[in-house]
């Protein structure tokens, strides 16, 4: 591969495609291209990001494609990467995307870099920052020629207006995968997971029994928030389930407003809300990291405080 | 019967890190090493699938001589053979070059297996780069971000977690399959395993062994380079209320109007 140029963006998640097209035109590096795979005509996905900046759109549609499995994905990126010769490949940082990445530069023989953040490209060299030790500290690193990127998910806005890109069918030889879908289930319509809420409420040791949780309940209503926990809640305790918690074993979540609950602040913890807007803390140790990490900090006892910030904000709210 | 190897990572404990904040450096001196978090998982997976099922465990470690350690705590754990990778050329390879290094022992010396077991990633690097590379590099079939495995003859049937929701896909031997760290519980080792564990086979293997040319891994096979580590800048305000908890708590409030944060 010697004349690679220009970027290749490609995620099962189209409204994270539309979040890596425009990290794509800041980097000005060249044609901007799309990955469009699956099954059927895939027309919606096509026009859904037909966006500006967009030159080209390759598509591999295959009945093999529909089930989303990691290999006939891998196949197919590859199939579009030869046809596109892109210099740069990014992928959205999904479950799925840091599957597919990591295969697809070890068949490419070309870099990966993962959870990229300040993806810069120059002289023909792809640098970033990833955070590593559990968020305590940022490499940067480099890559030599082509490279495989995954991004965090929410780390761009979505590209917007229209375009024309020119449309290109790339045939694959796909062969169906050996792992099988015998099913799925999906997340139950309306519960808002933390990755996406916008105020985030999480409890952590400071509470003393699993009961005492319900403290919690005014406040997460009043705010409209979601409740995650620290670590210890969720994977030692059991009281709350795993897929509420937050941190560098559970969620990475962004929200406007995080409000850490009896949260002392590991490194472990901090590395899943780091990128929290506006961060709230409530503890009864003076001293706990969480303070290092806050906006706004309250050195108190949790089960007088939460009450009493709960009433405050329901009658500012006037309800 | 089901033969089972389990790759793990000996790495420096990330919560005995010091952090200079005025010279933007991390302090390493005296950290504590161990067996990378989530790796433990992947370990405790299979030994309960040999436990239930029957077979053994291989354990493989691509790491220094102080690595020596961790292998001895996941023999402990239950895994019946070592086998650490380890050779000064391995220094400074990027992940996907660790990848091909385990893919090379397995390949010139454990040929017959029924599964390969991996975290999802490390504490450390955190990349989740080795299994998936490790998965393509041997050619076989992958199954990611497992949280249950269930063996049956000569297949494994597994639930996994993507951003919809969950899926339950099935394989056949042989599969590598990366498990999230919900899926159980670590054990600790009792006394008497800790002590029997010396007794198991630990082997070192390196490059001349592995038939590896050193060009080809370490900091000059690999394409992702290291150049700096930086203590991350936080810019929080750090407004903390003292005193009386319902007092300080009304203040918060007030600030979090004034924020707008609550509408």
């Amino acid at each position: 591969m010697s004349q690679q140029q220009g970027i290749l963006v490609y995620s099962d998640l189209p409204e994270v495609t539309l979040e890596l097209i425009t990290l794509g035109q800041k980097l000005r590096a060249g044609n901007l291209s799309v990955a469009v795979i699956g099954s059927g005509d895939l027309q919606d996905q096509i026009s859904k990001l037909s966006v500006d900046g967009v030159t080209n759109i390759y598509k591999v549609s295959n009945d093999s494609l529909s089930g989303f499995i990691g290999k006939p994905m891998v196949d197919a990126l590859e199939a579009v990467c030869s046809e596109a010769k892109p210099n740069v490949i990014i992928v959205g940082a999904t479950r799925r995307g840091r599957e597919i990445a990591p295969r697809l530069a070890t068949r490419l023989k070309i870099g990966c870099i993962t959870d990229a953040l300040n993806l810069e490209m120059a002289n023909g060299k792809v640098s970033a920052e990833r955070l590593v030790w559990g968020g305590n500290a940022l490499a940067s690193v480099t890559s030599k020629g082509a490279t495989v990127v995954t991004i965090p998910l929410h780390s761009n806005q979505k590209a917007t207006g229209s375009a024309q890109p020119n449309v290109v069918e790339v045939s694959a030889n796909l062969n169906p995968s050996k792992v099988k879908l015998l099913g799925k289930k999906e997340r139950p319509q309306g519960q808002v997971s933390i990755k996406d809420a916008e105020i985030v409420v999480s409890a952590g040791r400071g509470f003393k029994k699993k009961e005492d949780l319900s403290l919690l309940d005014g406040l997460v209503s009043t705010l409209h928030a979601v409740m995650g926990a620290s670590r210890p809640l969720t994977s030692d305790l059991g009281w709350v389930p795993e897929e509420r918690q937050v941190g560098l074993s559970g969620t990475t979540v962004k929200p406007k407003l995080y409000i850490a609950v009896g949260i002392s602040g590991q490194i472990q913890h901090l590395t899943g809300m780091r990128d929290s807007k506006v961060v709230v803390a409530i503890n009864n140790d003076k001293n706990a990291p969480i303070f290092q990490e806050c906006d706004y900090g309250v050195v108190g006892d949790l089960y007088a405080a939460v009450p009493t910030l709960e009433k405050a904000l329901k009658s500012q709210l006037g309800s | 019967m089901v033969e089972i190897l389990v790759c793990f990572k000996h790495v420096i404990d990330e919560t005995e890190l010091k952090i200079d904040r005025g010279n933007n450096k991390i302090n390493f001196e005296g950290a504590k090493t161990k067996i990378s978090d989530d790796d433990k998982n992947a370990i405790e997976e299979a030994i309960r699938i040999k436990e239930k099922n029957g077979g053994s465990v291989t354990a493989l470690c691509v790491g220094s001589a102080d690595a020596k350690k961790s292998m001895k705590e996941a023999l402990a754990m239950g895994c019946d053979r070592g086998r650490l990778l380890v050779d000064p050329a391995f220094q400074d390879s990027d992940a996907i070059t660790t990848a091909s290094i385990i893919s090379q022992a397995i390949k010139k010396k454990i040929p017959k297996f029924d599964l390969v077991i991996t975290a999802t990633g490390s504490t450390d690097a955190l990349t989740g780069i080795v299994g998936p590379s490790l998965g393509e590099s041997l050619g076989i079939p992958q199954i990611t971000f497992a949280s249950k495995i269930a063996v049956s003859a000569n297949k494994v049937t597994v639930d996994r977690s993507v951003e919809e929701g969950l899926e339950t896909v099935e394989c056949e031997f042989p599969v590598l399959i990366t498990v999230s760290r919900e899926i159980n519980q670590p054990r600790f080792p009792t006394l008497i395993q800790i002590m029997s564990a010396g007794k198991k086979e630990l082997l070192e293997w390196n490059a001349q062994a592995l038939e590896i040319d050193p060009l080809t891994v370490g900091k000059q096979g690999s394409k992702i380079e290291t150049n700096a580590l930086n203590v991350p800048k936080s810019a929080r305000k750090r407004i903390i209320f003292e005193g009386k908890p319902e007092d300080a708590a009304k203040q918060l409030a007030e600030a979090m109007f004034k924020e707008g944060l609550v509408k």
